[in-house]
């Protein structure tokens, strides 16, 4: 999968120029990387602090050797390598297919023609390797690549020469102790009969799902594989004999790698033709995936966490307020202020008067439970409306929105830094983890536009204040901001006091952090709601808001260069108290939204990539949140869900506990190692991922959360109280 | 008439024989060596001249096709963007096809590979969308085996005819809808060649025997010379989607399977007033896929084309052909000019 650059890695290795991260581990990373010539390859680079010992750059160079012996047919094709460089690097073909556990996590266990022509296809690899005196001695599913061709095997880290025992002497850890042969477990010799013992655990895994030893400590499976009987259940019974002789604890007991060749398949027909339908598609879609990547980089950690956070820019009050009334409790990121605004449309017409499953109420005694922590630390805030706005910057601090001004506060303890009286509303402020940045709003003078830049830790001006003019600064909706550009929803002109004369001249524009000066602007149609909710993604500027007759939620991509809109989308929103806007969730390829249903609309060109959920039920999709390869999202009446995110299947379901849990929609989760925090009604349940099931409930009225990973604490904040409890 | 028009596809066809893909994209794993060498170097006939900021690499469509237009797949000399360009036929005016390559700006929507670069003024014409791995159709059929399936013809008919609505909505005719113009990619088909049959010649002219032109894709009153309008992009959809569920152009009727006969046939109308519109063209399978956790999650009421789109709605050797066309151009290299 492909993972956007961090801060840190280089922008070149020899002479490729690297995309994205494809997957990082105890050895190394390895990279998408380009040649000048514009040829792709996956980057295989070696740790510096590996690098400099010496037995593990002959360990390096022999991994180079062999996937030269395997070649293109079977091994990914060998394109350069640089053992001897400072920082050694492999480069080979960028596969197209996924790792074998990935493709039985995506699909479940395969079906059989499809074990028995991946078993023969790798048994006849074996049988090439063997014939050149190479034994893998590290066969296992996350090492074979299934291409639409045959498997291929790659990740030599351990293989060699037969007979030389030099590096068995060097102590390195050899083999995975579920695949091991018994010979590899008792420290032997492993032959290339143990590659064979090994390619039956990987069939078994493919077949039922898991290997035939199970899980479990490394000293439980070792002693299982020279032992125990292996767990063959679930294997189809035509395969068994064969699987089952592959299995013998005694080597010369196993059958050899031809007579696996000519007994597991028959030869008829094309590879293709014995894969299923989701395993085929998860490899198109990764020949199609490569060349959408559009290479962006990461910014440093503590803008990371900004990143996820950052998009909490606020509907525009005017219009909360025009439509609802001077009474309506205005603003909000994504929590009470847009469920009442939301549901202000209906307050003119009759809509049978569904009752609301979501919302806030008082907190039901019942979900304060025993297991959930102390918090780190907690305050009372004064948010009546709301609208607090969580902007995480740099240097662990948390800055709030509250009702009548902006209050930086330290994670640490949760002791006030500063606070800024200027900003009446939240749209005024946005941050790209490095500086927050502000508007004066209604202090603007007319047809001006200034932005001072804050520093996150003392408040204090950390660049010239940004002057613009002929811009109607007190209007102009700070974005976000990201990559030296701050993005603003403006109109252009002074302000006006005739309402009608407010709906033109509306304009998008970027401004250039550096110079200070306009980067760009584009106009777009003011249709009396402006846009509320952005996300840069690499070179695209993701913008969601509801349109003017609030029949849709718009999406769009807009070129963060140039402004240019890339693609525009609309998404129902059928009733106004179905559909829940909120952050705009998104990774490398979707953004994911909640409502009638979930989706993932592609950010390559804004189709529907997928729709989770019937639309029919009255159920209610909240604000998703990624992590990994899995989108979560509390779903009305039930609790949380899992979803992956390549074809939106669903991959766990909350099981709902002894206690009734009201799971809050319109708030986003927050998604650990050890728990999915899930907002509930009067409090944030932690889902036990290994369980599914709520093991606490921490009573707090908050309704948004963002996570400090350096100091490993959840920040919530609602109407009366901001709290940070542990993280895990 | 509906004679001579089988006639003349069989002809075509009889010319042409079946292409066994395109001709980089060799067989065996062998051929990977392609990516250590230069670039192919393009044909005799092709230009030589580079287009714009782009190399050729290689021709999309096999040697003996005759698409509407003539199509590579090229990059930019930096090595950073791998593009689909399309260049008029020898024999074609290129002003036409210079002003259909502007008009086809404004065609957009998934199942439409967009236009993202023109040729500058002054420069021989000349378009290009960003690469994506595409089979042009009469390819996908000869990696496939022969016709395909009924569930893929549903998923093309309804990605089509969604495209075709959209374009005929805002007051565009495609005139460019043949087997050749439609190319498969991973996530559905893309529609190209835009504006082919008012390129290839002047209204009130008949368009018979011109180059690039399918004539069993031709509806009868553009044939004849008559101004491209939305209907004829029906009938093209209809010879389309009849040629990928049989082979040919012109089937007889029994050979489409029975449940896409009606909406075949009604495109397929000779009076183009009997035809229905791109919009009212529905191709859904009866019914549709319900639980939420089914592996069909594709079903997605925004792009309704999309729901047909579920995995699956590739035959495997279509998408191998497709992985194997992708890999081969990820190792394709540009010569690097040496360094001032």
């Amino acid at each position: 999968m492909l993972s956007p650059l961090t801060h840190d890695d280089p922008a070149t290795v020899a002479t490729y120029r690297l995309l994205a991260r494809l997957g990082s581990g105890g050895m190394g990373t390895v990279y998408l990387a380009r040649t000048p010539g514009g040829r792709t390859v996956a980057l295989k680079t070696v740790h510096a602090r590996l690098a400099t010992d010496p037995a593990f750059r002959s360990r390096f160079r022999l991994e180079t050797d062999a996937a030269r012996i395997i070649g293109a047919r079977h091994g990914a094709a060998v394109v350069d390598a640089d053992p001897l460089a400072e920082t050694p690097w492999l480069a080979t073909e960028y596969v197209l297919g996924p790792p074998l556990d990935d493709a039985v996590a995506l699909g479940g266990p395969l079906p059989e023609p499809t074990v028995r022509a991946v078993g023969a296809a790798l048994a006849g690899a074996l049988a090439q390797l063997h014939a050149s005196d190479v034994v893998h001695r590290d066969l296992k599913p996350s090492n074979v690549l299934v291409t639409a061709y045959g498997p291929k095997i790659i990740d030599f880290g351990i293989a060699r020469a037969a007979g030389d025992d030099h590096l068995t002497r060097t102590g390195a850890a050899a083999g995975t102790p579920a695949f091991m042969s018994p010979e590899q477990a008792s420290g032997q010799e492993h032959p290339p009969a143990g590659d064979v013992f090994a390619l039956a655990g990987v069939l078994v895994f493919a077949a039922t799902g898991h290997g035939p030893f199970g899980t479990g400590s490394p000293a439980d499976l070792l002693y299982r594989v020279r032992y125990a009987e292996p767990d063959l259940t679930g294997v189809p019974e035509a395969l068994l004999p064969l699987l089952t002789a592959c299995l013998a604890k005694d080597p010369a007991a196993r059958p050899t790698t031809g007579f696996l060749v000519d007994h597991l398949h028959d030869g008829h027909g094309e590879f293709a033709d014995h894969l299923p339908p989701l395993l085929l598609a998860d490899i198109a879609r990764r020949a199609t995936d490569v060349w959408l990547h559009a290479p962006h980089r990461l910014p440093a950690p503590a803008e990371s966490a900004v990143a996820q956070t950052a998009p909490n820019t606020p509907l525009s009050r005017r219009r909360a307020l025009a439509l609802g009334g001077g009474s309506l409790l205005g603003l909000a990121g994504a929590g009470a202020g847009v469920w009442a605004w939301l549901n202000s449309r209906d307050s003119g017409r009759s809509t049978g008067g569904t009752p609301a499953p979501t919302g806030p109420t008082a907190v039901p005694a019942t979900t304060a439970t025993d297991g959930a922590p102390a918090p780190l630390w907690q305050h009372t805030v004064l948010d009546r409306e709301e609208r607090t706005t969580q902007l995480l910057a740099g240097d662990d601090v948390v800055g709030f929105a509250e009702t009548v001004s902006f209050r930086a506060v330290d994670t640490k303890d949760g002791s006030e830094l500063w606070a800024e009286s200027a900003v009446m509303h939240p749209h005024q402020i946005t941050t790209d983890g490095t500086n927050y940045y502000l508007s004066d709003g209604n202090f603007e003078g007319p047809g001006a536009l200034k932005i001072r830049t804050l520093a996150p830790r003392t408040g204090k001006e950390a660049a010239r204040t940004i002057q613009l003019k002929g811009i109607d600064g007190t209007t102009t909706e700070l974005l976000t901001a990201s990559g030296g550009l701050l993005f603003t929803a403006s109109r252009l002109g002074k302000r006006e006091i005739d309402p009608d004369a407010d709906n033109v001249g509306w304009h998008l524009l970027a401004v250039d952090l550096r110079t200070g000066k306009g980067a760009w602007r584009q106009p777009y149609e003011w249709d009396g709601v402006r846009p509320w909710l952005a996300q840069v993604v690499g070179d695209q500027l993701i913008l969601g808001k509801n349109s003017g007759d609030l029949k849709t939620f718009l999406l769009q991509a807009r070129d963060t260069r140039t402004g240019r809109q890339l693609w525009k989308r609309r998404l129902p929103l059928v009733d106004s108290d179905s559909f829940i806007p909120g952050h705009l969730t998104t990774d490398d390829r979707h953004v994911y939204t909640g409502g009638d249903r979930l989706r993932a609309v592609r950010l390559s060109d804004g189709a529907v990539a997928w729709e989770y959920g019937t639309g029919t039920a009255p159920l209610r999709y909240g604000i998703p949140v990624v992590a990994g390869s899995l989108v979560y999202t509390n779903v009305s009446g039930q609790g949380l869900v899992a979803v992956e995110t390549t074809f939106g299947i669903e991959r766990w379901k909350e099981e709902v506990g002894s206690r009734p849990l009201a799971p809050d929609t319109l708030s986003k989760p927050v998604i650990g190692t050890k728990y999915a925090y899930a907002p509930v009604r009067g409090g944030l349940s932690a889902v036990d991922l290994s369980t599914r099931t709520s093991a606490w409930v921490f009573p707090t009225d908050a309704s948004r959360y963002v996570v400090d990973q350096e100091r490993s604490r959840i920040i919530g904040a609602g109407e009366s109280s901001v709290v940070a409890i542990p993280f895990e | 008439m509906e004679r001579s028009r089988r006639e003349q596809e069989s002809a075509r066809r009889r010319q042409e024989s079946i292409p066994s893909g395109p001709e980089s994209v060799p067989r065996g794993p062998e051929s990977v060596r392609l990516s250590h060498e230069p670039a192919r170097p393009p044909q005799a006939q092709d230009p030589a001249r580079p287009f714009g900021p782009h190399r050729l690499i290689t021709r999309l469509d096999p040697p003996h096709a005759s698409p509407p237009c003539r199509r590579y797949v090229a990059r930019t000399e930096d090595g950073e963007r791998t593009v689909l360009l399309s260049t008029p036929l020898p024999g074609t005016d290129p002003a036409r096809f210079a002003a259909e390559a502007v008009a086809a700006r404004y065609l957009i929507g998934p199942w439409v590979a967009p236009v993202t670069s023109v040729a500058g003024p002054g420069e021989p014409p000349w378009y290009a969308s960003p690469y994506v791995p595409a089979l042009p159709l009469p390819v996908a059929l000869a990696v496939h085996g022969g016709p395909l399936p009924e569930a893929t013809v549903r998923a093309v008919g309804a990605a089509l005819a969604e495209a075709l609505a959209a374009a005929h909505g805002h007051g565009l005719t495609h005139a460019g809808v043949s087997p050749a113009s439609v190319l498969l990619t991973a996530d559905g088909p893309r529609l190209t060649c835009f504006g082919a049959v008012r390129a290839a010649s002047a209204d009130g002219e008949p368009r018979t025997g011109l180059p690039g032109i399918d004539p069993g894709s031709l509806a009868p009153e553009q044939a004849a010379g008559g101004r491209p309008r939305p209907p004829g992009d029906v009938f093209a959809l209809g010879a389309v989607l009849a040629y990928a569920a049989t082979g040919h152009t012109v089937p007889e009727r029994d050979e489409i399977p029975p449940a896409l006969r009606s909406s075949i046939a009604s495109c397929l109308a000779r009076d183009p007033a009997d035809r229905p519109t791109a919009a009212s063209l529905t191709f859904a399978p009866a019914p549709p896929p319900t639980a939420s956790s089914s592996p069909t999650g594709h079903a997605t009421t925004l792009n309704p084309a999309g729901g047909l789109l579920a995995p699956g709605w590739l035959p495997g050797r279509v998408v191998a052909a497709l992985a194997r066309q992708s890999a081969e151009l990820l190792a394709a290299e540009l010569p690097v000019p040496a360094r001032a």
